[in-house]
């Protein structure tokens, strides 16, 4: 007995002593982990963008290589995760369990115990965002391409071999005036006579580029949008904070200089929980609108499709009461 | 479901049930000519009913064309016209379908497989259609009877199967990282 | 250095995986516009808009059994008259 219920004598002083040594230990050597395992996810990343470029080159048009390429990238980001996971359960869970249980809960010993604990599992939460941050980083600088001239190769390319489509009965030129998603019947001009058209791999991947041009063209407002999100948080979580520091009499009386600041901030967080959705309604509303410049034929679809989209996104909307 | 809603009025004649049950036989491997012949089309034909069936969906706010979608691939086989349909290269394991169709821990191993397969750089179609014979339709059509049934499992069996298929999955990726000389950071220790 | 060498012939079975696999269904080919075989398989005669798409005029030959509606590109009124 007693043996957890360090006071002041010499032998408890030296068990507690023990007590942090050991914990310290276990917490540099995850440090020390953390920091191995960060080296293998640079040699990861730089691999990855260092060779991403020629599996694309050799790909198929549906890019085929690169998304297996990708997906192994991000299942050894995965397998990296996973050893984390099970070094916090395998090595530092146990032995808070084993302490916790044996130390009082108001104890110096606990409370030390508890932060620990505390500490890893934040190391470990903050190693995870970092590595789905560099991902992440590391996926949109090998996918960033500029859309602008792909676009207008692809439709340079369908009209150009659209010039040497002729009618199979009377051999005319079918002078081919639209961009046909799919095949479609086309009639010669001189014989009338009904041909299946079939607009190759150009025509069939048009739609798709379209919508990444348009989404490129329209990133600014989500851009833009995603920004006020985050300031609205920020801004929520700087007021939670003040309220804690507010006096009684000024929690009760909602008066006060901090008060003041906490009404200024929740203007400008409305402000800013408003702008958010108005930005994304834009967002959305631009893509189709660019979609429709490039492809004007869809309009009536698009203009149905984005209703139908914004019904969806309207539906997880929500504000938050902050009961001032 | 739906009799008079405009959204599940057929495209020259082709029906959402005759547009699920061709792609699930698309997958399958079924040629597209093929197809057409059964529903008595011609290739554009289809292809103009197919994109305004993309069309709906995608207007389709309630997901209501999607999810019944979702039901009638399941039930390709029983389509008149489209049923006996099999692809060229044959029909495939049929041991092997019938097990994945029946045995639930069956279809999460492979489910397990599948995405560790994926997560490795691999085709994990290609894995499942090059070891057990089993094509991508016929995984789908499957996975989707399985997903019918989960609506009337209880949290516990639903977790359990959860469970097995993440082991799986576990399993696999070792086997499949040991194939290729390991994972990048196998001999960082704590 | 060997440390690294080890580490980069990582990448390198990586992308060896990635780019030799076959994938599902095989390669996306790249066809260019054309026009495919779209006369009568029965009496050899083409198809005049005016006779619409789902029969042949000449020998009445089904080319499509169902009955058009209103499409993207193809309309009620490509349904042939007989
Ligand atoms: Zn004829």
């Amino acid at each position: 007995m007693g043996l957890f219920n360090w006071g002041q004598s010499q032998e408890d002083k030296q068990q507690l002593a023990t007590f942090k040594s050991e914990l310290d230990a276990l917490e540099n050597r995850l440090d020390t982990f953390l920091a191995k395992l960060d080296e293998r996810v640079d040699v990861l990343l730089s691999g990855f963008i260092e060779e991403a470029p020629s599996v694309m080159a050799e790909d198929d048009r549906f890019g085929q290589a690169y998304y297996r390429f990708s997906s192994a990238m991000n299942g050894q980001a995965g397998n990296m995760r996973e050893k984390l996971r099970e070094v916090l359960e395998k090595q530092i869970e146990p032995v808070y369990y084993r302490y916790s249980d044996t130390f009082s809960v108001e104890s110096e010993a606990y409370s030390i115990l508890r932060e620990w604990r505390h500490r890893c599992a934040r190391k470990a939460d903050e190693w995870e965002e970092q590595l789905r941050h560099r991902v992440d980083e590391a996926t949109e600088q090998v996918e960033r391409k500029d859309y602008e001239p792909v676009f207008e190769q692809m439709m340079n390319t369908y009209w150009q071999q659209c010039q040497s489509v002729n009618c199979r009965q009377c051999g005319a030129n079918l002078n081919i005036k639209q961009v046909y998603y799919y095949s479609a019947y086309v009639t010669c001009a001189y014989c009338q006579t009904q041909n299946i058209f079939e607009p190759g791999a150009m025509g069939r991947d048009i739609e798709h580029t379209a919508r990444k041009l348009a989404e490129q063209r329209s990133k600014h407002f989500m851009d833009a949008h995603l920004e006020r999100k985050n300031e609205e948080r920020s801004l929520y979580e700087q007021m939670h904070e003040l309220q804690l520091t507010l006096s009684t009499q000024e929690f009760m009386t909602k008066s006060g200089p901090v008060y003041e600041q906490i009404r200024l901030l929740e203007s400008k967080r409305i402000q800013a929980e408003n702008e958010a959705p108005e930005l994304l309604d834009k967002y959305y509303r631009n893509i189709f609108d660019e979609l429709t410049k490039l492809l004007p034929d869809l309009e009536e679809h698009h203009e149905k499709f984005f209703k139908s989209l914004q019904a969806n996104y309207q539906r997880y909307e929500s504000k938050r009461s902050t009961n001032l | 479901m739906g009799q008079n809603n405009p959204l599940f009025e057929p495209i020259h004649g082709i029906s959402l049930y005759d547009y699920s049950a061709a792609n699930a036989k698309i997958a399958n491997g079924v040629a597209v000519d093929i197809i057409c012949s059964a529903l008595g089309v011609e290739v554009p034909v289809w292809e103009d009913a197919s994109q305004g069936w993309v069309q709906r969906m995608q207007e389709d706010a309630d997901f209501i064309v999607i999810s019944e979608m979702g039901t009638l691939f399941g039930q390709a086989d029983q389509h008149p016209k489209l049923g006996h349909l099999q692809p060229e290269a044959g029909a495939g394991n049929e041991q092997n379908l019938q097990r994945l169709a029946g045995d639930r821990y069956f279809y999460e191993e492979l489910n397990g497989a599948r995405t560790a397969a994926y997560e490795a750089g691999l085709d994990g179609a290609r894995w499942i259609q090059d070891n057990y014979g089993i094509s991508l339709g016929d995984f789908q059509q499957v996975a989707m009877q399985w997903m019918e049934q989960q609506k009337f499992e209880s949290s516990e069996e639903t977790t359990e199967y959860v469970n097995y298929m993440d082991g799986k999955r576990q399993e696999y990726a070792k086997r499949f990282a040991d194939e290729n000389g390991g994972n990048i950071a196998d001999d960082v220790e704590f | 250095m060997q440390e690294e060498n080890k580490k980069l012939s990582f990448i390198e079975r990586m992308k060896q995986r990635a780019v030799s696999q076959q994938t599902y269904g095989g390669q996306a080919e790249n066809t260019e516009a054309n026009t495919g075989e779209a006369a009568c398989l029965n009496c050899g005669a083409g198809r005049a808009k005016q006779d619409g798409l789902t029969h042949c005029a000449y020998c009445g030959h089904a080319f499509i059994t169902t009955t058009l509606t209103d499409g993207s590109y193809i309309k009620k009124s490509d349904n042939s008259n007989s």
